[in-house]
């Protein structure tokens, strides 16, 4: 964890509505400043979690302090926390800059004006401030829910699937715009998403939700290298998972697997038992063809200008992806083998 | 697959019995209505004069429009109980509106605010009453208001009262009435637009530091307006003609243009006269009919 007081502090944060547990003993805790990604497939239960706390949905169980005080039982209205809708849900009934100053009741006239006029600037909509928000483009609409949700100037911005409503070209454009919004506010942003890609692209930190729990919190890089699951291995890209059983350690960090066809040496992060049953995950770039390996067969190979793509299958017909970079062209096909760094390889449970 | 020009003529078709029926039911016996109007003040029955001559053709037409004539409307404006009848059809009309937007309003509001399941039920209480006779309803009103009814032995048991009340056949009880009775009519259109409301657009604005009372006034009731004003309409237009209640519960004070046609068709055998107070009283509806429905497109123009 960053700083030693963190900004928001979640302990135990459960939710159940009757029987189901949505929100299943969370804990987090997020410094000032961070762009933090709430990730996970629709029904994980990210979306509670947010809604938590925003304080829409009272928590079963657990605390949530903010900046040192406990927010729990407040009501919405009474969070310094904003909150940007998937829906963007804006009034309807007020214009543009009545939206973004409907948050300001607490400034007089003027500095209301003046705060609504630099919000407008930040989202690049000035001279919208008289438009209703259905005469406004998708873009343009998010935008101003954007700055309605920052007017208030809140230390915690809560994005639910902020970029959801947008067409995939929008979508890479404002995700720029969004990080770049972000570092110059120094506000910290928690985004649900379920889109791998973005998550990755926008956040410092991100934290992959699956039924109710965070199964793995780390900077994006991290959650790639390092996966603790399959399934956290799967989400963030392509990945190749060669079964096997668990061997003897093999050096710091390292333990050898006894596959079908061999013995390969991969990190291992958690404690596994000797002889349990366990898959590797490698990327498909860490993937090197050739040399000392598992005897494998090339089927296909595609060129992609920047990198060429294998395709190949183990004697057992396990297939593999492999990509690296078109150095020495397509090569041929065939026969071969397959290695890779123990430092690029995880142990997973299977 | 069906072509455009076949689909236009399914579409004018499937348009036709709607119309047939406004022709039937509407028009002819407001034509009816009109020509009566025009006609020759008599106390009698018909025919009334002038009569078209089917067989003259255009001379007996032209001969029939010139013979036509305003009497009965001059009476209108002319007679200060008609004035007057207006005037207090306006104002109970008017009156209980304002009352039934008041209580409709929260009404509707803890009705899509109640948790999901609950709604169905709460819904079909409001709707209960109309199971029973709208009369008998009524006449249960006079048990309840006249001297020693209900109201008044409940309110002098606890003491809250040393002597009963006088509410049956005043002003009062007539408002009591027309609240009761179209009561429904303002919840439901209501509710049925608060409960379309995103509830994201409640949230947001708590979310932005509103009080759960600033959301109301700033939030759900503007946007919900619409229904507002198409309760308010639903039961303004029957109230202007109604002549149930303030027959019932009203006294001989209570002026309204409902009696007064009753009285010109029943007791005065006067037609022409009650079809020309008719005809007012559509005039008077059409008014408001035109606003409502101007304000329900505003309403469906908006997400």
């Amino acid at each position: 964890m960053a700083s030693p007081a963190p900004l928001l502090d979640i302990r135990g944060l459960t939710k159940r509505f009757g029987d189901y547990v949505a929100v299943d003993g969370i804990d987090l805790a997020l410094a000032a400043g961070e762009f933090f990604c709430l990730l996970g497939p629709s029904g994980c239960g990210k979306s509670t979690l947010l809604r938590m706390i925003a304080g829409f949905e009272p928590p079963s169980a657990g605390t949530i302090h903010l900046a040192g005080s406990d927010i729990t039982a407040l009501p919405p209205h009474r969070r310094p926390v904003n909150m940007m809708f998937q829906s963007y849900a804006l009034f309807p009934h007020m214009s543009v800059a009545a939206n973004i100053g409907y948050g300001l009741k607490g400034l007089n006239r003027v500095e209301a004006g003046a705060r609504t006029l630099a919000m407008l600037r930040l989202v690049r909509l000035e001279g919208f401030g008289d438009r209703r928000p259905d005469t406004l483009s998708g873009g343009q609409r998010q935008r101003v829910a954007l700055a309605r949700a920052l007017a208030r100037e809140p230390n915690l911005l809560l994005l639910d699937e902020p970029l959801g409503a947008l067409d995939r070209g929008l979508r890479e454009e404002t995700q720029g715009e969004l990080r770049a919004i972000q570092r110059r506010l120094g506000t910290s942003f928690v985004v649900v998403t379920h889109d791998p890609e973005e998550a990755m692209m926008l956040a410092d930190r991100i934290g992959v939700m699956e039924r109710g729990r965070l199964v793995q919190v780390g900077p994006p890089a991290e959650l790639y290298r390092r996966p603790v699951s399959r399934y956290v291995a799967g989400l963030l890209g392509d990945v190749n998972l060669i079964p096997g059983r668990a061997g003897p350690e093999a050096g710091e960090g390292v333990r050898e697997v006894v596959t079908a066809h061999g013995r390969v040496r991969a990190s291992s992060g958690a404690s596994l038992a000797e002889g349990a049953e366990v898959v590797v995950a490698v990327r498909p770039e860490s993937l090197v063809l050739g040399g000392e390996g598992l005897p494998a067969t090339v089927d296909d190979a595609v060129f992609l200008g920047d990198r060429v793509r294998r395709s190949l299958t183990l004697p057992d017909g396990t297939v593999l992806r492999a990509s690296a970079a078109p150095a020495g062209g397509l090569g041929a096909g065939g026969a071969t083998s397959v290695r890779f760094d123990p430092a690029d390889a995880v142990i997973l449970p299977a | 697959m069906a072509s455009p020009r076949q689909d236009r003529t399914v579409a004018r078709l499937l348009r036709l019995p709607p119309l047939l029926w406004l022709c039937a039911f509407f028009l002819l016996p407001f034509a009816i209505t009109l020509k009566i109007s025009l006609s020759e003040p008599a106390t009698a029955i018909p025919p009334y004069f002038p009569v078209l001559d089917w067989q003259g053709g255009l001379d007996g037409w032209s001969s029939f429009l010139e013979a036509l004539n305003f009497t009965n409307f001059l009476t209108l404006a002319r007679d200060d109980l008609y004035q007057a009848a207006t005037l207090g059809s306006l104002f109970y009309a008017g009156a209980a509106t304002l009352l039934l937007v008041a209580l409709g309003t929260p009404i509707a509001y803890a009705l899509a605010q109640a948790p999901r399941r609950w709604q169905p039920l709460l819904v079909a209480l409001v709707v209960v009453p109309f199971w029973t006779s709208f009369l008998i309803r009524i006449y249960a009103w006079i048990a309840i208001l006249k001297q020693e009814g209900l109201l008044n032995l409940v309110l002098l048991k606890l003491g809250l009262i040393a002597h009963p009340l006088v509410i049956l056949n005043t002003d009062a009880a007539v408002m009591i009435g027309l609240v009761y009775a179209y009561l429904p009519f303002m919840v439901l259109p209501l509710y049925a637009v608060m409960d379309r409301l995103d509830p994201a657009l409640r949230e947001a604005a708590a979310d932005l530091g509103a009080s759960p009372t600033r959301v109301f006034w700033t939030v759900t009731l503007p946007l919900s307006l619409p229904g507002i004003v198409a309760g308010a309409g639903l039961c303004f237009i029957p109230m202007v003609g109604e002549f149930v209640i303030p027959d019932l519960l009203g006294g001989s004070e209570t002026l309204m243009l409902g009696r007064v046609l009753w009285s010109e068709f029943f007791s005065n055998r006067d037609w022409p006269l009650a079809a020309a107070v008719a005809v007012l009283l559509l005039a008077i509806v059409v008014g408001p009919v035109v606003l409502f429905r101007d304000s329900l497109r505003g309403g469906e123009n908006r997400p």
